[in-house]
C-alpha cells in the first residue's frame, strides 16, 4: 500500500515535466512540423533558468520567478528558434536539426554543471540549488506535489482553446494537413512555421524551469531522463489532443515512476523505460493512426 | 474481334455509373468512346484495365473470358493504358525508362548504348523521333505522352487505352500523336480512345461508341456519319448553360497592369520575359498555353505573391478571388470539415473571430449561406471536404472565392475534371461576377473555355505574352501560337 | 596535409560512410529512415556481444549484422506494410534500440565490461570504404534494380507499371540500409573501441542522414562528405592532444555544431532530393 502511494507521488511528480514537453510536441505535429527537440529545448530552458535562480540577488519570490521563468521560456523559444529558422530560410529538414540540437544542448548541460555552473563546493558536477525564494509552493504533506502541476494542466486547456478555438490554431491545423492550400491562401507559411516552433521550444523550456523550480531546485547531468523523447509517445498517443495527453501523460508518468521504484526493489535497469516508449508508439500506430495524420478528429 | 464487353453495369454508392454496357474493338482499329464528362467513358475503361472490377457483365479477350483483379493482370494479357498522368520517371533517360519496363530480369546489367541503339530503332519502328538520352523531365509533355505509348507497345501491348490523350497538347502535338497511332494501326493494334472532342473523333477513328449518363447510345461507323450528327448524341440534356460572347466595351480602370515583367521560378530560373499586361474591370482575359510556359509564375506576380526581377506591377484592387488548378492540393484542406475549408482565406478567417478567438457561431452561419447559396450537395457543414465529390468541392473553393465579393479573379483551369454541369455552373458564376464589373482573368489550357468567354486572348509560351487579334480566334491560329510558332 | 591526421579521420569516417551509404540506397528508394542511428547500436552491441559468447570475430560480426537487419525489418513492416508515418516508426525504434542494447548490455556485462576481445584487422572496412561508394554507383546507374530503385524514389507510380513492386523495391532498400547500419555499429564496437558502451553511437547515425544531404545522394558526393567530416573530427581530437585547454563537452558537441552549420550553409537545395521522400506509397 504504501509503493501505491509512493508511485501515484511520484507519478504526480513526473506529470509535469513530460505534459509540458508532450504540449510542445503536439503543438509541433499539428503544425506538421517534426519537433523531435523538446528533450534539448527542455534542457537549455532548465540551464537558463539555472542561471538566473542561481544569482546572489535579493530578490522577492513573486519578482524572481516570473523572471526565471520568463529566462527559461526564451532560452527553449531561441532553441526551437533555430531549427524554424534554418528550416524556413534555408529548407532544412527540421528533424535532423532538432535532433543535432538535443546533442549539442545534451553537452551544454554537461559542460555547464562541469563548469560555470558547478557548485560552489566544487565537488560534484551539479549546480548550487535555487534561492530559496524561487523554491515552488508545495501542496499536501509530503511536500512533493508543487504548484507547477496545476499549471502543467492550465497550460493544457490553453493549448485546447488555442488550437480549436483561435485563428492562429486554425492556421497550425490546416497547415498540418496541407500546407500548399494554407500558401495558396495567402497566409504566411515562414511566419507561422517559425512561430510555431518558438512556442513549441518555449512549451518545453518552461516545463524545464518549473522542473527546477519545484522538483530538483538544482541542474545536474541527467537532469531530463528523456522527457523530450517520451513526449513524442505521449502526443501520438493522445492523438495530438491537449487534452486527451493529459491522459497519456499521466500515462506514462505512471510507467515513469514505476520503472524507478522497480529500479530500487527489483534492479530492472532504468534503460527498460525506452522498450517501454518504443512498444507504446508502436501498439498506437498498430490500432490508430495510420493514414498519413489525416484522421486527427476534433 | 478481339475484345468484347457484354452488359457491363457498374455502381458507386448509389451513383450508377454504367448501366449495362456492351462493346467491343477488333483487330487493327482506332476506336473512339464518345461522351461527355461525367458520361462513365472512363469508369468503363477502367473496368477494362482491372482498376475496377464490374458489378455484373462479362469481359472477353480473343473470345476468352477473363477477370483483372488489378492492373498488372490487365498488361499480362496485352492491355495497356495511358492515363493522363504519366508514369515515367523523370531523373531517367528515355532509353532508360523504356529499356528498365521491359527487361525481364535476366541480367541486371545494362550498357548505356546498347539501351539507347534499342530504344532508337523501336521508336523508328513506329515513328516517333526521339533523342533516347534524353532525361524525361527535360520533355514537354506531348513527348512524354508519346513516349509512354512506346513504353506500353514495348511491353507488348496489343489493345491500347488513351484516357483523353490530347487535352494537355498543342495543335502540332495532336497532329505527332495521330500521326503514330495511324503508324501503330498499320501494326495492327488495337486503339481506344476516350474523348469529348468530336472533331478528333472525325479526323482519326473508326468507329465511336457513343456514352451518355452510364449507357451506350449507338456504335457508328465514323465514316458514315457527320460531326454535327456525333455531337447531338452525346449531348446529356437540354437546358445548359451556353456561354455568350458580349458585345461590351471595355469599361472602367484596368485593375491590374504588368510592365515589362521579368520573374523567376522557385529554381532561380527566368520564366517570364519583359511581359506586360493590362487587364480591365468588367473584362475577362484570358491566357492561353501549355502548362509549365510560365503560367504558375504570372499568376503568382498578378496576386502579388512573387518578387519581380524587373518591371512593375500595380494593382488597383484589394481583394482578388482565386481558383486554383488544382482544388484538392491548392484550395482544399481534404480532412477539414466544409464549414473549416470555407474560413481558409485571410479576409474571413478575421471577419469570424474576434480577438483572435474563432467564433463558431458565425462560422456556421457563413457556412450554412454558403452551402444555401452555391448549392452544394451535402447534408452537414461538419463533413470533412474531401468527401464530396469533385463538381461539390469546386462549388466549395468558387462559392469561398466569390463570397469575398473580389474586385477581380483569377482562375487558373477552373473547370478541369469537372462533369458538364458543374462545369456550365463555374461559367455561369464567373460571367454573372464579369456582368458586375469585376475583372476577370482566366488563365488556362482549354482553348474551347477561352474562346467562349473572353474579351481578349494572349498565349503565354516559354514566358512571352502575345495578343492574338480578334480575328485570329479560330483554334488552328492560337493553337500555332501556344506552340510557339506563330 | 598530413598522413597521420587522415588516417585518424579516415577511421572516423569509416563508420558514418557505411551508415550513410546504407541511407542513400534508403532514402533514394522514397523512404527516410531516421533511426539507422538505432539500427547502428543494435549492430554495435550484437557483434559485441556475438565475439564476446563466440569468440569468433567474423560470427560475431554476422550476429550484429543480422540483428540490426532485424529492426530494419521491423521498420520496414511499419512503414510499408502498414503503412505508418516514418519518422514517428524511426523515432520508436531509435528508442527500441537504446532501451533494448543498455538493458541487456547491464543484463550481460553490468555497468562496466573489461571483457577483451580478438582484434580484427579494419583491412575489410577500409576497402569497404573505398569500394562501396563505386559498387553502389555502378548499381544505381548501370543496372535495372539501380534504375527501379531510383524510379521507386521519385515516381513510384512508374515503378508499378513497369512490372515491379514499389513496395518490394523499397523493402530491400530498407533492409539493405539495415545491413549497412550494422556493419557500421560493428565497426565502432568490435574495430575501433573493441568494447561497447552504451549509446556509443553518440549520434553518428543522424550525421550519417545530413551528409547524405550534402553529399547531394551521390555516392561519391558521400564519400567525400565523410572524409572531409571525418577530418574536421580528428583535427579537434588533434587539438585536444595538443593541449589546448578546450573542455571535452566542446570537443564531443562539435561535430553536431558543425553539421548544423554544414547544413545551415548548404541548406538543402531542392536538386538532388527524391521527390517521393518520406510520402508512404499506397496503391
Amino acid at each position: 500500500m504504501e509503493i501505491f502511494y509512493s508511485l501515484c507521488l511520484g507519478a504526480l511528480v513526473k506529470l509535469s515535466p513530460l505534459l509540458f514537453c508532450s504540449l510542445a510536441v503536439t503543438l509541433a505535429f499539428r503544425g506538421g512540423l517534426w519537433n523531435i527537440g523538446a528533450e534539448g529545448q527542455l534542457i537549455v530552458g532548465a540551464i537558463a533558468a539555472t542561471v538566473l535562480a542561481t544569482q546572489p540577488w535579493s530578490l522577492s519570490g513573486w519578482l524572481w520567478t516570473p523572471l526565471v521563468l520568463t529566462g527559461a521560456v526564451c532560452a527553449g523559444a531561441f532553441w526551437g528558434g533555430i531549427a524554424g529558422f534554418l528550416k524556413v530560410t534555408r529548407n532544412v529538414p527540421e528533424v535532423i536539426t532538432t535532433i543535432l540540437l538535443n546533442f549539442i544542448a545534451i553537452e551544454l548541460l554537461s559542460y555547464c554543471v562541469h563548469g560555470p555552473l558547478q557548485e560552489s563546493a566544487q565537488t560534484y558536477p551539479m549546480s548550487d540549488t535555487i534561492h530559496m525564494n524561487l523554491e515552488l509552493p508545495v501542496l499536501g504533506q509530503d511536500e512533493v506535489i508543487h504548484i507547477g502541476i496545476v499549471l502543467a494542466l492550465l497550460f493544457s486547456f490553453a493549448t485546447y482553446l488555442f488550437m480549436f478555438h483561435t485563428a492562429n490554431g486554425f492556421k497550425v491545423r490546416a497547415m498540418g494537413q496541407n500546407d500548399r492550400a494554407v500558401d495558396v491562401a495567402g497566409f504566411s507559411l515562414k511566419k507561422i512555421r517559425f512561430f510555431l516552433f518558438m512556442a513549441s521550444g518555449a512549451f518545453a523550456g518552461f516545463g524545464g524551469a518549473i522542473e527546477l523550480l519545484g522538483v530538483s531546485h538544482r541542474l545536474f547531468e541527467r537532469f531530463s531522463p528523456g522527457y523530450g523523447f517520451a513526449a513524442i509517445a505521449i502526443a501520438l498517443l493522445g492523438r495530438l489532443h491537449p487534452l486527451w495527453i493529459i491522459v497519456s501523460s499521466l500515462l506514462f508518468a505512471f510507467v515513469y515512476a514505476g520503472a524507478g521504484i522497480l529500479e530500487r526493489v527489483a534492479g530492472i535497469p532504468s534503460t527498460t523505460l525506452y522498450i517501454a516508449q518504443a512498444v507504446v508508439i508502436f501498439i498506437v500506430l498498430i490500432i490508430g493512426i495510420k493514414k498519413n495524420r489525416v484522421s486527427y478528429g476534433h | 474481334m478481339i475484345l468484347e464487353m457484354n452488359k457491363i453495369s457498374k455502381a458507386f454508392g448509389s451513383l450508377k455509373a454504367l448501366d449495362s454496357v456492351d462493346f467491343s474493338a477488333v483487330h487493327g482499329e482506332i476506336h473512339a468512346i464518345l461522351g461527355e464528362n461525367g458520361a462513365g467513358k472512363s469508369t468503363l475503361m477502367n473496368l477494362l484495365y482491372g482498376l475496377y472490377c464490374p458489378d455484373q457483365g462479362e469481359i472477353k479477350l480473343n473470345r476468352q473470358r477473363v477477370q483483372f483483379k488489378s492492373s498488372r493482370g490487365a498488361r499480362r494479357h496485352g492491355i495497356a493504358m495511358v492515363h493522363q498522368h504519366f508514369t515515367l520517371s523523370p531523373n531517367l533517360t528515355v532509353a532508360e525508362n523504356l529499356a528498365l519496363s521491359c527487361s525481364k530480369n535476366k541480367n541486371p546489367f545494362f550498357s548505356p548504348s546498347k539501351i539507347k541503339k534499342w530504344a532508337q530503332e523501336l521508336a523508328d519502328q513506329h515513328g516517333l523521333e526521339l533523342d533516347p538520352s534524353q532525361k524525361i523531365e527535360e520533355l514537354s509533355v506531348g513527348e512524354q505522352q508519346r513516349i509512354e505509348i512506346l513504353k506500353a507497345i514495348a511491353q507488348n501491348c496489343e489493345i491500347l487505352i488513351l484516357d483523353e490523350p490530347t487535352s494537355l497538347l498543342t495543335l502540332q502535338e495532336v497532329a505527332a500523336l495521330f500521326k503514330m497511332f495511324r503508324k501503330l494501326r498499320e501494326n495492327n493494334k488495337t486503339i481506344i480512345f476516350i474523348t469529348h472532342k468530336v472533331l478528333e473523333v472525325k479526323q482519326l477513328c473508326d468507329r465511336a461508341t457513343i456514352l451518355k449518363q452510364g449507357k451506350v447510345v449507338e456504335t457508328v461507323v465514323v465514316s458514315k456519319t457527320t460531326e454535327e450528327e456525333l455531337a447531338l448524341k452525346m449531348v446529356p440534356k437540354e437546358g445548359l448553360f451556353k456561354p455568350f460572347k458580349k458585345d461590351k466595351k471595355r469599361s472602367g480602370k484596368s485593375w491590374v497592369e504588368l510592365e515589362k515583367v521579368t520573374a523567376k521560378n522557385n529554381r532561380n530560373t527566368v520564366v517570364l520575359k519583359d511581359l506586360s499586361l493590362k487587364c480591365y474591370q468588367g473584362e475577362v482575359v484570358s491566357v492561353v498555353g501549355v502548362e509549365g510556359n510560365g503560367q504558375k509564375e504570372l499568376v503568382q506576380v498578378v496576386r502579388g505573391r512573387l518578387k519581380l526581377d524587373k518591371g512593375l506591377r500595380t494593382c488597383a484592387v484589394e481583394r482578388i478571388g482565386y481558383i486554383p488548378s488544382n482544388r484538392q492540393r491548392d484550395g482544399l484542406i481534404l480532412p477539414l470539415s466544409i464549414r473549416e475549408n470555407f474560413i481558409l482565406e485571410p479576409y474571413f478567417l478575421k471577419e469570424c473571430s474576434s480577438r483572435g478567438f474563432l467564433n463558431h457561431r458565425r462560422i456556421e452561419r457563413f457556412a450554412q449561406h454558403l452551402i444555401h447559396h452555391y448549392s452544394v450537395a451535402t447534408e452537414t457543414d461538419k463533413k470533412p471536404v474531401g468527401f464530396l465529390s469533385g463538381g461539390n468541392q469546386q462549388k466549395v473553393v468558387v462559392g469561398r472565392e466569390l463570397a469575398l465579393k473580389p474586385q477581380a479573379v483569377v482562375a487558373v483551369n477552373p473547370t478541369w475534371g469537372l462533369d458538364v454541369e458543374s462545369a456550365s455552373y463555374v461559367y455561369k458564376q464567373l460571367l454573372e461576377l464579369n456582368q458586375q464589373n469585376v475583372g476577370i482573368l482566366l488563365v488556362t489550357i482549354d482553348l474551347d473555355e477561352a474562346l467562349k468567354l473572353s474579351d481578349r486572348l494572349y498565349v503565354l509560351y516559354k514566358g512571352v505574352l502575345t495578343e492574338i487579334p480578334t480575328e485570329n480566334w479560330t483554334s488552328e491560329k492560337i493553337s500555332l501560337a501556344m506552340a510557339g510558332i506563330s | 596535409m598530413d598522413i597521420e591526421l587522415f588516417n585518424a579521420g579516415l577511421r572516423l569516417a569509416i563508420p558514418i560512410l557505411i551508415a550513410a551509404l546504407g541511407e542513400l540506397v534508403v532514402e533514394r528508394s522514397g523512404i527516410i529512415n531516421i533511426s539507422i542511428e538505432g539500427m547502428m547500436l543494435i549492430g554495435a552491441f550484437f557483434s559485441f556481444w556475438g565475439v564476446y559468447a563466440t569468440g569468433v570475430p567474423w560470427l560475431g560480426l554476422l550476429i550484429g549484422v543480422i540483428a540490426a537487419v532485424l529492426m530494419a525489418l521491423l521498420f520496414g513492416v511499419f512503414t510499408i506494410s502498414l503503412p505508418c508515418d516514418q519518422i514517428i516508426v524511426g523515432t520508436a525504434i531509435n528508442l527500441l534500440a537504446l532501451g533494448l542494447t543498455g538493458s541487456l548490455f547491464r543484463y550481460f556485462f553490468g555497468f562496466k565490461t573489461t571483457a577483451q576481445l580478438p582484434q580484427i584487422s579494419d583491412f575489410f572496412f577500409e576497402s569497404l570504404f573505398w569500394f562501396l561508394p563505386l559498387l553502389l554507383f555502378i548499381f544505381i546507374n548501370r543496372t535495372y534494380p539501380g534504375l527501379a530503385l531510383k524510379a521507386a524514389g521519385e515516381v513510384p507510380r512508374a515503378v508499378e507499371t513497369m512490372g515491379r513492386s514499389v513496395r518490394r523495391i523499397r523493402f530491400a532498400a530498407i533492409l539493405f540500409g539495415g545491413v549497412c547500419a550494422g556493419l557500421a555499429g560493428a565497426y565502432l564496437s568490435v574495430v575501433h573501441a573493441n568494447t561497447f558502451v552504451e549509446g556509443m553511437t553518440g549520434g553518428r547515425g543522424f550525421i550519417a542522414l545530413a551528409i547524405v544531404i550534402f553529399g547531394r545522394w551521390h555516392p561519391f558526393g558521400l564519400l567525400a562528405a565523410s572524409l572531409f567530416f571525418g577530418c574536421t573530427l580528428a583535427l579537434q581530437y588533434k587539438i585536444q592532444a595538443l593541449d589546448i585547454k578546450v573542455p571535452y563537452q566542446v570537443v564531443r558537441m562539435l561535430p553536431f555544431a558543425l553539421t548544423l552549420l554544414v547544413l545551415a550553409l548548404f541548406g538543402q537545395k531542392r536538386g538532388g532530393a527524391p521527390k517521393a521522400l518520406g510520402i508512404p506509397y499506397e496503391k
